[in-house]
This record gives structure tokens, sequence and C-alpha cells, in this order.
């Protein structure tokens, strides 16, 4: 067996490995950042072999512990091994970057640790082809990121009391949903008897071809649909993100937004367009309603805001209502769109996170209003900011372009014609709202001319620095080269309405 | 809880009680038992040794660091998923091996036990970091 | 699951649990939590608990297939826990208890953490009234 069927478990164990291994070596500091760091870019490049061994070979099924029939498996489809991807890329980024903004004191007790959990779970959900599985690691990527949250990094003006709350309403909100989470499993279960999902499928399409299908399967359905709503802030159940995420430390906080509150659409995607396929016309007009009201919500509640990280937090619960209009609107065109936008919006909103983060250390505050005239002390940070700003707002030649024209355009091909038109409108709004705040901070005159000599002193380290212009190139590549993206997604989103390749790969695998 | 006959019935209670977990652990593969419950027993003993004694009296005989016995437990249960890929086999792939002892009989060594191994360090370690953690705050 | 009783029981630490979660104090949202994981689990168990009463313990001789549980023959339409016209059922599903102790872990993990969670926000606040931990808003 060739060593690339076992990259799905490596993604997984590596990281849990290394979580243990950082514990047990806590006091060594500079070994610890070069190793972690090391783990991260290996992880990167074996998701990438991982995605071109699966674009080239197809469905890549790995049963773990060999329980043939009965056992657990990871499947790498295009779109689970995609997603892996953009998690190791950003979680790289955000282990270079953290090595020099996190506390060294955070750093030395939990930070290492926590974020490996983290990657494992967030590999965990995007690879595995089990709906309880999926739950378990649905649960360790909470608890991790709840332990994150708390620590404390350099351009973090969030006082613990703060923190904590957070915390709490990220916690307690997350045990509720995930025990719903939990009891539609448990319905599931009982009623076809199977927790593998391609499995799952089968029999589903069996009982409706049978017209036996029961009629709480639907309320199934609703159910997993608010859990993945929940995740990824979805209208009714958007109001913890603007406390929880903003709480969180800079590198994080690119994490929680960039790749965590994609884990909700990775599921709507793959529960059910796989499994509950004959709920989706039901779905699909509740998921566009949803949606638009999110991008209203969203784009509204950021034009009010003052505080960077929280105008920055509703930002992103109205550019997740954008990916959820392409899930909800369900063509293959549609979906190519959504899934388009949502790797935009990973990469330049984790960048956006990181840039805001040294930016408020720069300011050594979070108001908007006291900041002014940053381009001159630190060029650096607003060009970045600048193009993450463009990228989100949809200006050429950034990615962030090509996704919102082409999820237009997929509306308007499939006569939605009012959403697309509600969708443009708060579009503007998203452009007003970061360009007053790139004005704001970049532009004009320093304001506060006695911190003149502070904020020279204040300016991003070398690994903040290379982490940051890594990921504008990739922002940069993404528009000037979409075709690529928009080819994988394209081969995603028909693998999607056609789940068959995936369900023959995993039931018709060689049986030990 | 420091009374004399507290004190006197956990001298006698907490070796029999590790025993038990051990065997529960040892257990675990066809019967009732495993890691995580013989690891739940193993942090219900210390954590009577705690109440009754004191944090402070144990730590003074010897300080214990649980979150080494952690991380040493999850290190080791992956590493027993890790072993089985080394022998090209798929990752917590188990085997076993019967060997004839001379008293004891025909034993079986199942390989998944060193997996129940680190669950049980992993359980006893987090469970018990905490209670110590929690315990020494004033 | 035939058993009303077991459903409506469910059904009320269910409810007990949504209202321990919607009060002010922490440590009640705390047990409501609690609460909350325990009726999941009462559920998951009762889907298995169905027509059999023996424990799913294969021991020796009596390891024979019992011809109900791990049927899925899509040809025939039986799904698998779904018990086929004049099947005798022996055991009861042992999947459904394997995934309860997997809930129950994760319970226990996430309990510990909340608990501390409580303490902590108590220390740092001074209060343990949800109403008055209020100071993110904008």
């Amino acid at each position: 067996m060739d060593i690339i069927q076992h990259v799905p478990i490596i993604m997984i164990a590596l990281p849990v490995f290394f979580a243990a291994f950082t514990i047990l070596f806590r006091s060594k500091s500079g070994l610890q950042k070069a190793l972690n760091v090391g783990v991260f870019a290996l992880l990167f490049i074996l998701s990438l072999r991982l995605l071109f061994y699966v674009w080239d070979n197809g469905i890549l099924v790995y049963e773990v512990g060999e329980w043939g029939k009965y056992g657990i498996l990871l499947v790498a489809d295009l779109l689970g091994a995609g997603m892996v991807v953009l998690s190791s890329l950003i979680s790289l980024m955000a282990m270079i970057y953290a090595t020099d903004y996190m506390d060294r004191k955070a750093l030395d007790a939990t930070f290492f640790p926590l974020f490996n959990l983290m990657a494992a779970g967030l590999n965990g959900i995007f690879l595995t082809g089990d709906i309880f599985n999926m739950f378990v690691f649905f649960e360790i990527l909470v608890l991790s990121s709840c332990g994150l949250i708390v620590l404390t990094g350099r351009g973090d003006h969030t006082k613990m009391a703060d923190k904590l709350e957070a915390i709490f309403k990220y916690l307690i909100l997350n045990i509720v949903s995930i025990t719903l989470m939990l009891v539609a499993i448990a319905s599931l279960y009982a009623t076809v008897g199977t927790l593998n999902m391609a499995d799952i499928a089968v029999k589903v399409a069996y009982l409706a071809e049978a017209g036996t299908l029961p009629w709480h399967f639907h309320v199934i359905a609703m159910t997993l649909i608010v859990v993945f709503g929940y995740k990824a802030a979805m209208f009714p159940l958007h109001f913890w993100l603007a406390d929880v995420h903003p709480s969180a430390p800079a590198p994080i906080h690119a994490m929680l937004s960039g790749m965590v509150i994609k884990v909700g659409v990775y599921g709507i995607l793959r529960v059910h367009y796989l499994i509950f396929n004959e709920t989706m016309f039901m779905l699909q007009p509740i998921l566009i309603l949803l949606s638009l009201i999110t991008i209203a919500v969203g784009a509204t509640s950021a034009i009010g805001q003052y505080d960077l990280k929280r105008m920055l937090a509703y930002s992103s619960v109205s550019q997740i209502g954008y990916v959820l209009l392409g899930v909800g609107m369900g063509t293959a065109y549609a979906l190519t769109a959504a899934i388009v936008y949502l790797v935009n919006h990973a990469v330049a909103k984790s960048m956006l996170f990181l840039a805001t983060g040294e930016t408020l250390y720069h300011a050594g505050t979070k108001d908007i209003r006291k900041m002014g005239g940053f381009a001159k002390s630190s060029p650096f940070l607003g060009s970045i900011f600048l193009i993450g700003a463009m990228s989100i707002a949809g200006l050429p030649p950034t990615g962030g372009f090509f996704s919102k024209l082409v999820l237009f355009d997929a509306g308007l091909s499939s006569e939605y014609y009012v959403p697309v038109a509600i969708a443009l409108i708060f579009a503007i709004f998203t452009l007003f709202y970061l360009f007053r705040t790139w004005l704001a901070i970049f532009w004009g005159e320093i304001k506060d001319t006695d911190k003149a000599d502070a904020y020279a002193g204040r300016n991003p380290t070398v690994a903040i620095k290379v982490a940051l212009a890594f990921l504008a190139c990739v922002v940069i590549y993404m528009g000037v080269y979409p075709e690529h993206l928009l080819s994988l997604s394209g081969t995603i989103a028909e693998q999607l309405l056609d789940p068959q390749p995936y369900i023959t790969a995993v039931l018709e695998r060689s049986v030990r | 809880m420091t009374t004399l006959i507290a004190k006197t019935v956990s001298k006698a209670c907490v070796p029999i009680i590790i025993l038990f977990s051990i065997s529960l652990l040892l257990a675990g593969h066809n019967y009732p038992g495993g890691g995580f419950i013989g690891g739940v027993m193993f942090a219900s003993a210390i954590s009577l040794l705690y109440i009754v004694f004191g944090l402070k009296y144990i730590d003074s005989l010897y300080r214990y660091r649980w979150d080494k016995w952690f991380a040493a437990g999850l290190m080791l249960a992956t590493l027993t998923g890790i072993g089985a890929m080394v022998f090209r086999y798929n990752f917590l792939r188990s085997t076993y091996l019967t060997v004839s002892l001379p008293l004891l009989g025909d034993i079986k060594l199942i390989s998944t036990t060193l997996f129940d191994l680190g669950v049980y360090l992993v359980v006893t370690g987090s469970l018990l970091f905490v209670f110590k953690t929690m315990g020494e705050d004033e | 699951m035939n058993d009303t009783l077991l459903s409506v029981s469910i059904a009320l630490v269910f409810g007990i649990a949504t209202f321990m979660i919607l009060r002010r104090d922490l440590i009640r949202v705390a047990i409501g939590v609690t609460l909350l994981s325990h009726a999941t689990n009462m559920l998951i168990v009762s889907t298995g608990a169905f027509l059999g009463d023996r424990a799913p313990i294969i021991t020796g001789e009596e390891a024979v297939s019992t011809g109900g549980i791990f049927i899925d023959d899509l040809a025939a339409g039986i799904l698998a826990p779904v018990i086929p016209e004049g099947t005798e059922m022996a055991y009861v599903d042992p999947l459904v208890q394997a995934l309860t102790l997997t809930a129950i872990v994760i319970s226990l993990a996430t309990t510990a953490f909340l608990l501390i969670l409580c303490y902590r926000l108590y220390q740092e606040q001074g209060t343990t009234d949800v109403s008055e931990i209020r100071r993110l808003k904008g």
C-alpha cells in the first residue's frame, strides 16, 4: 500500500500526536516554534498531494483499523480534500503568524497543543465518511477553540472577563446545537440503521423509491440545517459570532472566521446534498430567504460599528450569507459559485484578520475613531489591508471579484432576480463600510501626534510579514488566474449533485 | 473529611480500587471494562486520597504532574495507530499473539491493549489534572 | 421503540434540561447541560432497545449470528435494525451502546470544561447571575 493512501489518517493523527508531544516538551520554546511550523508545513504539502491524487485517481477511501464492512471510513473526495488544503493553508499561516504574535506565556502553556487539536478536528470533519464521527470531530473543534479564545496576544485589547463571557456563550450554544445534532443522528440511525453517509444515502433512496420514507426524515433534515446554520452563523443564529470572534486573539480569530464557520457550509454541502436530496426542494427556499436576511443583517450591523474587530465579524456574517445563497440556489453553477466564494472569502478574511491583529497592536486601541494616518507609519499593513478589503468587497484584480461575479451570474442564469438584486445592494454596503474603515485607519494624518514614535516601534516582524504576504499573493493569484479554482469547483459541484461516484467508491471497495 | 475512620478505610481501599481499575483495563477487550472505565476508577481512587489526606499532604510526599500522564497517554494511543502503519497495515489495525506460559496457560496478547492503556492514562491524567488545578485554587 | 413510558421520561428529562438552561444562575445552566446530555444518551440507547433484552456480550459458544442486527439485504427490503417479520431478536443493538459511551466521554469533558469556566467567570466577574454578565455589546 502506497504512502499516499495513508494521507487522510496522517492529516488527523499527526496533529493529535504533536498535541501530546508539545505538552511533554513545554519548556523548550524555540524548538516548539520550529517544530510546529515544520509540522504544519508538512501537513500543507501532504494535503496538496492528496488533492492532486484525488483529482487524478478518483475518490480515496481509507478504512481505519481495517474493520471491513462495519468500520469507520475516511473518504477523501474532491470537496473534502479541497477543504483540507484550504484549512491547512490557513492554519500554516496562522501558526507562522502566531509564533511572533502570541504572548510568550500563552505559547508555552497551551497554544500549541490546542492549535494542533483544532487542526485535527478540522481535517477530521472534512475527511470523515461517518456522520457520528463528524459529531466527535465537531466536539474536538469546539473544545479546542474554546481553550484558544482565552489566550492573549500582543494586539489583543480584550479583558479576561470579556473573553470568559464570550466563551460561555460559545460553549453553551455549541453544546445545545451539538446535542441537537446528536438527536438528529440518533433518529437517523433509528430510521435507516447505519451511520455511514454513503450507506444512508443508498437506503434513503431505496425508501424514497418504495414510497415509505417516514415523515420525521424531513424533521431530521431541518434539525441538521439548524445545527449547521448555527455553525455557519446563519441569520436567526448569528448573534453569538460578533461577541465570540472578536474576543479571540488574531490568529485564532483568523482560524475561526476563515475556517470554523465554513464547517457549517461544508456540513450542508456534504450531508444535505448527499443524504437529504428528497428534502432539498423544501429547504432551498428557506436557505435562500435566510441567507438574504443574513446578508442584510450582517452588512447593516457592520456599518454601525466603531470597534474594528467587531465590524469585521459582522462582515463575516454578511459574507457567509453570500455563500449560503449559492448553496441554497442549488444548481451546479450556483454550487460552483458558492465553493469559489467560500475559498476566496476564507483566504481573504483570514488575511484581513491577521492584518487587523497587527493593526490593533500598531494603534494600541481597537476604536476606529482614534486611528488615522497609519499608511505613513506602516505602509505594509496598509497595502495588505487594502488587498483584503478589495477582495471582500469584490473588486478586481482580487479573487473576491470573481467569486461575486460567478455568484451573481449563477443567480441570474437560474432566474433568481430578486435575491441577486438584494445581494447586489448589500455588496455596495460592503464596499462602503470596508473602504470607509480603510480610509479612517490608514489615510489622512496621524491623529495622536504624541504617539507617532510609539507607532514606529510597533511594526510587524518578519514572520508576520511572511504570513501576510503569502496570503496576499494567494488572493491576487486567485484574482488573476481564476480558472483553476473555477474548474476545480465545477467538478466538485457536479460530484455534489451526482453523488453516485462517492457512494460507489465507499460501498463497493474491496471488503476484507 | 480527615477523620481517623476515613483515613484508615481509604488506606485499605485505595490499593484494592487501583487493582480493580487495572483488572478492568486488562479485561476490556472481550468483557465489560476498558481504558475509560479503568481510568475513571483509578482517578476516583487518587481523588479519594486527595480528599481524605488533603492536597498539601499528598503533594509534600510526591508532587505529581498529571498533565504529563495525559500527554504520554495520548502519545501512546496515537503511536499504537501509527505502529500498525509501520507494518504496512492501516491505522489502528490490531492483531493478537497467543502465548503459552507456565502456570497461567494460554494468554492472548492483543495490541489494542496498548491503545486502551493510552486511553487509561489520558482519562486519569485529565481528570486528576482538573481536580488538582481546581483544588489548589484557594 | 415501543415503550411509551421510556419516551415520556426521555421527553421529561429534555424538558427539565431546557428549563434549567434557561435559568439565570450559572451552576443551574451547567446542571441543565448535564441533564441535556443524559437525555440524549437515553434517546440513543432507546433506539437500540427494541424487543431484545439480552446484553450484547458474545461469549464463547453462544457466538452465533442471531440474524437480526447485521442484516442489510436491500434486495429483500431489509434495513439493518429494522427487524424483519418473524425473525427472533436476541440481543440489543451493541452499536448504540458504543455511541452512548462516546457521547458520555465527550459530555464528561464538556462538563468539566463548563464547570471550570463557571468558576473562573465567578472569580472574574464576582457574580453567578447570567443577566449581570453582559459586558459584550454593540
